[in-house]
């Protein structure tokens, strides 16, 4: 093949041309690293993807750094004006309101992405319409098949719509189109943890843990779920790396005591407990874990202190609303009057009882049933403390079953279910039906074959003396 | 379907060729560049995660505890689904670095941490691989290039590439890295099309394969209609080959559209369809059928044997290819025996190689140099010594007798003893091999040509020509066209066809061009209908090709050259071997020629010899006697036979009575002239024994030439000499009259009123005069070829200078004076051509007479 010269310098144009378009464009492809977001600062936007990843793997304090940064270099950034109201909207949604208004008055050129984006928010923030937010959210869906950000936010509203199986549909999704999404992993974990598919709650978790190796929340929960399953060393170690990764992590210490309380040494759980109830912040947290505490030193053979230590909590109540302080006096009186109850002191949980406030009339129904079911344990522990087994029995059960119902939709697989099965069993024993005992304890041995109170209740069963010390060890 | 045009389509080629080795390239690079490895070998074509193929052992991976059947579900903290983004992850980490995995083995998910380590990835096996497709590779690019534009080498570079792209693109573990998307698509084009352009390059090659299961033959009825369409679609190329290429892609849009909804990914081999495995595979038999039939239907041995050739370096590569890398990975799920298809591939690539170095396929001459040859062969023969010396240590070394220095010794002097009979015996099957067929031709073919030269029969030599040379190229015919002598019309003299005309655009062309004239590229609308004519004769006798047969630019011939028997295009070298024996046949043609002329030459010059030995025995053969007088005649012709005579004739019946001189010019020369000469004389000796009168011997005799020849004359001075009366009676036509010295003074003899040469008139009366002799009279009698005998500077000798010349000679004898005017003539002629017949006589008076006669 010849090639003239004039050809030659047509063809080399030609290719020098065709080189320099494909430069260009490469180039502007990659200045523009294929944005899909409108912003004039290429710094901000790195911040921006930043802030994203690091809200995907749930450092959200991370996250709001970046944005506010972003914000910074960029006023008028949009997407990272509402990335930064939607996560600081549960701890100061004024702000976050105030927020989104500023995105909407000076929205500046959107791409339709965008707009809908800002909309949602719109609809969440500025006209509290959750129902219409639902409606952009899917829409978004619609029109974006292929960005996770709207099965991300789809998967909030089915939640909130109580639709389980399409969550987890959605997040699978969600994960298929982006696998680093701390956030679906955290929710299927505990959603099969729920359903008690303990494994792929494992499997889930355990990804969390991987994305996201430097939060304390992964290794809680598989410290929680671990401590639960039975598998205690394993939970130790996981809470125990919880806590070097922030040692105020207050669920990670709760869960040790549980562990503690599985493994049967009470006196351990008493004092993570109230290490837990020092930690944490919230009345509602301090209260649990006193609780739990009180419950412990009570396991423990120490009734006494148990409820010298309710009644301390209940001589220093924090700065409360009306509501918040009904509340707290409500689950400080029950707690006090189950443990004098299980005491034998009969008479004394009756009049603890009689102390509970009146009921605010402003409660709605359900919250009225609430507060009802909530005194059935205590009822229960009475009847025990009369020698009335049947009655005792006959509420256990009717806590179990509603236990069970709660355990499809959420996640109360421990302690509170176990516990009142291994209440029941003693009561069953207390009636000489030794068989049923046994079997209301099975669901909890499948679970936890480790479960120390379980355990001496078995013994119990089997006419041997229950040493929950030593059955820590089996 | 209209085909690109060739520049587009020779471009459109040439990119393909190039994307394919850049890719090639690339996974080449990819494969050996050294980078964060983990010893992981992924299914590259796995979904949602990474499937764990195999764990090189030893490898990052083996050591940290991943096994085969896992499933990588996230690298470095970032989850993956795919082996491109476990690449991203991977390429951001130094090859050193310790990097958490996390597994799923079952139901289990693992976390694992793996030290990366520095890797490349390419294994021997890929080098050969890759090895191999370069093989390929150069060696389509090699015959493209030697032979762009045909259709068969286009398809054999494409069918390289391809096949370097399935080698390299194709049989590569995964890197993780970007290259891997570009990889992985070209190997999949390749496996598409691969087996089409296989069996499409069968198709083509070594001839296009037509199809002939439906035309009738006499007699026969009309075939089924649907076997005519078949027919008719199997030699339809565009058709067909559309249908082949688009058979892959459509099968495998197809079966990923079924799996796709099915989910079952169990018909996946590779990441391709099992069905388009087995169409390749399928493809790729078709592909040898065709080829197989090829050399079944092939008539000519010369033919055959190249296919042959190719059929079995075919087959050993595309059987155990098709068997192992084909059929047992996708019918069987079986890798193992994978090396075993591979390997024997080299042989296709190394068959053409070998064909087109040995029977110089696709019209390419490879010259392979014997020194490299040779050199290949001394580095081969080196190897397997310096092996069988490794052997031989490797073997004997625990032997005390062979750990001796002597065994070394003995064993070093074995191998330098061996080494060159080895060498030169592989050197001998080498020349058998490659360079005797081809020695054999060119010496047939030089003694040829030598013969062509040697041969001066003109007749023998165009039969050695054409015969000999139609022999050596396996033509169907060659004829040499040569000028018809009555018009120089070009024709085969022995059949008597259409002739090209002189002046024909066809022989102008075939004049200014050296080169042969492929008739079927011709334009006949660019000819004037005599060319058209002949070029359609031509090509009616099967004519392929026109040959001129040319030197300095004249015309002499044209070979005429049928088909070849094969049926083969004509090759390049086929050309340039014709245009040779062209030019030799020139070179013959013309020898041949003037060996003909001097032939004639020589013919001529006896016969003039012949004819001199004739004429001069028409003079007198000695001087006669005469009473009175001494004579002494010379003539010279200009040529070996000249005009010019001189005679005594005895008019009285002998010489003491009276004698005629006769002094004859013939008008002309040589031949034509000595015969007129002879004529003349013979005519003048009848009339003047007849009557000697001068002036009736003139008439007569005039009228008698002029009737013999006409405008051609002849100059004659007749003197009848009377002893008695001492005198000569005389008349002179067209001639100078004779000189007379007489008392040292020179005169001409006075001349007659009628001068005209004889023959110049049909009817012309002479008249005579009388010079009365006396004693001591010298006369010269002569023709004009003496006084006008031309120098160099083509001045004439002269009437003065000859009468000088005679009157300073005048003393000497007459044979001397003869020599002696003669040598006054060659000196003033030196160095110059005899121009005309030089004629003269020499009379001396030496009787008396009474003094006081007159001239009348």
């Amino acid at each position: 093949m010849s090639v003239t010269k004039p050809r030659l310098k047509k063809t080399v144009l030609a290719a020098a041309a065709l080189v320099v378009l494909g430069a260009g464009t490469a180039t502007a492809v990659f200045v523009r690293g294929g944005r899909d977001v409108t912003t004039t600062s290429a710094e901000a936007y790195e911040l921006y993807r930043k802030g994203l990843e690091d809200e995907r793997r749930l450092y959200h304090k991370d996250a709001l750094e970046a944005y506010a940064k972003a914000l910074q270099l960029d006023p008028h950034f949009t997407m990272a004006t509402l990335r930064l109201a939607g996560n600081i909207s549960s701890r100061d949604h004024e702000r976050a309101r105030s927020l989104v208004q500023s995105a909407s008055r000076n929205p500046g050129h959107l791409n339709e992405r965008e707009k809908l984006i800002l909309a949602i928010f719109e609809a969440e923030f500025l006209g509290k319409d959750m129902k219409k937010s639902g409606e952009l959210i899917r829409e978004y869906v619609r029109r974006f098949p292929d960005d996770p950000e709207g099965y991300y936010r789809l998967a909030g509203v089915l939640m909130r719509e109580g639709k389980g199986e399409e969550v987890l549909a959605t997040y699978e999704r969600l994960l298929s189109l982006d696998p680093n999404q701390a956030v679906a992993y955290n929710f299927l974990g505990y959603h099969f943890i729920g359903r008690h598919d303990f494994v792929k709650g494992e499997d889930y978790l355990k990804r969390y843990r991987f994305l996201a190796p430097d939060q304390a929340n992964p290794y809680d929960s598989l410290g929680e779920l671990y401590a639960n399953t039975g598998r205690y060393d394993e939970a130790e170690e996981h809470l125990k790396r919880a806590l070097q990764i922030r040692p105020d992590f207050f669920p990670a210490i709760g869960h040790l005591g549980t562990l503690e309380v599985g493994r049967g040494n009470p006196e351990s759980a008493v004092s993570q407990f109230r290490r837990a109830a020092e930690v944490s912040e919230a009345w509602k947290d301090k209260l649990m874990f006193v609780g739990a505490a009180a419950s412990a030193l009570f396991d423990a053979g120490r009734p006494d202190d148990a409820l010298a230590m309710l009644g301390e909590a209940s001589t220093a109540p924090p700065a409360l609303s009306p509501r918040e302080d009904f509340y707290f006096r409500y689950h400080l009186i029950r707690s006090r009057a189950i443990l004098l109850a299980r005491a034998g002191r009969a008479a004394e949980a009756e009049a603890e009882l009689a102390l509970l406030p009146a009921v605010p009339s402003d409660l709605d129904r359900k919250g009225k049933e609430g507060l009802e079911k909530g005194l059935l344990g205590p009822q229960a522990a009475l009847a025990g403390a009369r020698g009335d087994f049947e009655s005792a029995v006959r509420i256990l059960r009717e806590l179990v079953v509603e236990d069970d119902d709660k355990a499809s939709g959420g996640f109360p697989y421990y302690p509170s279910g176990f516990r009142l099965r291994v209440h029941l069993a003693d009561a069953l024993l207390s009636l000489g039906r030794p068989e049923e005992a046994r079997k209301e304890l099975q669901p909890v041995l499948a679970v936890n074959p480790r479960f120390a109170p379980a355990l001496a209740a078995i013994d119990r069963i089997e006419g041997r003396a229950a040493d929950a010390k030593g059955s820590a060890g089996r | 379907m209209t085909s690109a045009p060739p520049a587009a389509r020779r471009r459109a080629i040439v990119l393909f060729g190039a994307l394919g080795a850049l890719i090639a390239l690339m996974s080449v690079a990819d494969m050996f560049l050294p980078k964060a490895w983990d010893g992981v070998v992924p299914d590259p074509y796995a979904e949602g995660g990474i499937h764990v193929r195999a764990v090189v052992p030893g490898g990052p991976a083996a050591v940290a505890g991943v096994r085969p059947g896992d499933t990588l579900l996230g690298i470095g903290q970032r989850m993956l689904n795919t082996p491109a983004e476990a690449a991203s992850e991977l390429g951001r980490h130094a090859s050193t670095d310790t990097v958490s995995y996390l597994v799923k083995r079952g139901e289990q998910v693992l976390e694992l941490q793996l030290v990366l380590s520095p890797y490349r990835l390419g294994s021997a096996a890929y080098v050969y691989y890759a090895l191999l497709g370069a093989l390929f590779f150069g060696l389509g690019l090699f015959v493209y290039s030697r032979s762009a534009g045909d259709a068969a080498a286009e398809v054999f570079f494409l069918l390289c590439v391809l096949f370097m792209l399935f080698f390299v693109c194709r049989l590569r573990p995964s890197s993780y890295y970007w290259i891997d998307w570009f990889v992985q698509v070209a190997g999949t084009l390749a496996l598409f099309l691969l087996g089409a352009v296989f069996l499409h390059f069968f198709l083509l090659f070594p001839h296009r394969k037509v199809f002939r299961f439906a035309d009738p033959r006499p007699g026969e009825e009309a075939p089924a209609a649907p076997l005519v369409l078949i027919q008719r679609f199997l030699n339809g190329s565009p058709a067909l080959f559309v249908f082949l290429y688009t058979l892959p892609p459509a099968f495998y849009a197809l079966q990923m559209a079924v799996l796709r909804r099915t989910g079952d990914r169990s018909g996946l081999v590779y990441g391709a369809p099992r069905a388009n495995w087995i169409l390749l595979a399928d493809y790729l038999v078709l592909g040898l059928l065709a080829l197989a039939h090829s050399w079944w239907t092939a008539r000519e041995k010369t033919t055959r044997r190249p296919i042959l050739v190719l059929l079995l370096g075919t087959l050993g590569g595309i059987v155990p290819f098709v068997l192992f890398a084909v059929y047992f990975p996708s019918l069987f799920r079986d890798e193992r025996y994978l090396a075993w298809g591979v390997v024997p591939m080299a042989l296709v690539p190394l068959t053409f190689a070998y064909s087109i170095v040995r029977f110089r396929l696709f019209d390419v001459q490879l010259i392979v140099g014997k020194s490299i040859v040779y050199a290949i062969l001394t580095a081969i023969v080196t190897g397997l010594y310096a092996l069988a010396v490794v052997t031989g240590n490797a073997l004997v070394s625990s032997q005390a007798l062979f750990s001796s220095p002597l065994f070394a010794f003995a064993f070093g002097l074995a191998v330098v003893l061996l080494f060159d009979p080895l060498r030169r015996r592989m050197q001998a099957i080498v020349d058998r091999v490659f360079f005797r067929d081809r020695a054999d031709f060119q010496a047939a073919f030089l003694d040829m040509s030598r013969q062509v030269v040697a041969q001066l029969d003109r007749g023998k030599m165009q039969q050695l020509l054409t015969e000999r040379t139609a022999d050596l190229l396996r033509l169907t015919r060659l004829d040499l066209l040569t000028p018809r002598p009555e018009d120089g019309a070009l024709s085969d003299p022995r059949r008597g066809e259409e002739a090209l005309p002189v002046g024909a655009a066809l022989g102008r062309m075939l004049a200014e061009r050296d080169t042969p004239v492929v008739l079927r590229d011709l334009d006949p609308a660019s000819l004037d209908p005599a060319s058209r004519s002949f070029l359609k004769a031509q090509l009616g006798r099967g004519v392929r090709l026109l040959v001129p047969v040319a030197t300095r630019g004249r015309l002499l011939g044209v070979l005429a050259a049928g088909a070849k028997k094969s049926e083969e295009e004509f090759h390049r070298e086929d050309l340039d071997h014709l245009a040779t024996i062209a030019n030799q046949g020139a070179l013959g043609l013309e020898v041949a020629a003037l060996h003909e002329q001097l032939t004639r030459r020589a013919e001529v010059e006896r016969d003039l010899e012949i004819a001199r030995d004739i004429q001069m025995s028409l003079f007198p053969r000695e001087l006669p006697k005469i009473a009175g007088i001494e004579l002494y005649g010379v003539s010279i012709p200009a040529k070996v036979v000249g005009g010019d005579f001189y005679d005594f004739l005895a008019v009285d019946g002998g010489f003491d009575g009276r004698v005629a001189l006769v002094v004859g010019d013939v008008s002309g020369k040589s031949i034509p002239a000595s015969l007129l000469m002879v004529a003349a004389k013979e005519i003048v000796y009848a009339r003047a024994m007849q009557d000697p009168e001068p002036s009736t011997v003139f008439r007569e005799s005039n009228r008698r030439i002029y009737e013999i020849k006409r405008r051609m004359f002849v100059s004659l001075g007749y003197f009848l000499y009377d002893p008695v009366e001492l005198t000569l009676h005389y008349s002179v036509g067209g001639q100078p009259s004779p000189l007379v010295v007489r008392g040292g003074e020179v005169t001409e003899l006075p001349h007659p009123v009628s001068r005209l040469p004889l023959g110049a008139l049909k009817d012309t009366t002479y008249d005579a005069k009388t010079f009365w002799l006396r004693r001591g009279d010298l006369l010269l009698f002569y023709t004009d070829g003496l006084n006008e005998a031309m120098s160099v500077e083509s001045a004439f000798f002269g009437d003065d200078r000859l009468k000088a010349s005679l009157v300073r000679h005048s003393g000497a004898p007459l044979p001397e004076m003869a020599e002696e005017i003669l040598e006054d003539i060659r000196q003033f002629t030196f160095g110059a051509e005899q121009s005309d017949d030089a004629t003269f006589v020499l009379m001396r008076v030496t009787g008396a007479k009474p003094a006081g006669t007159a001239v009348v």
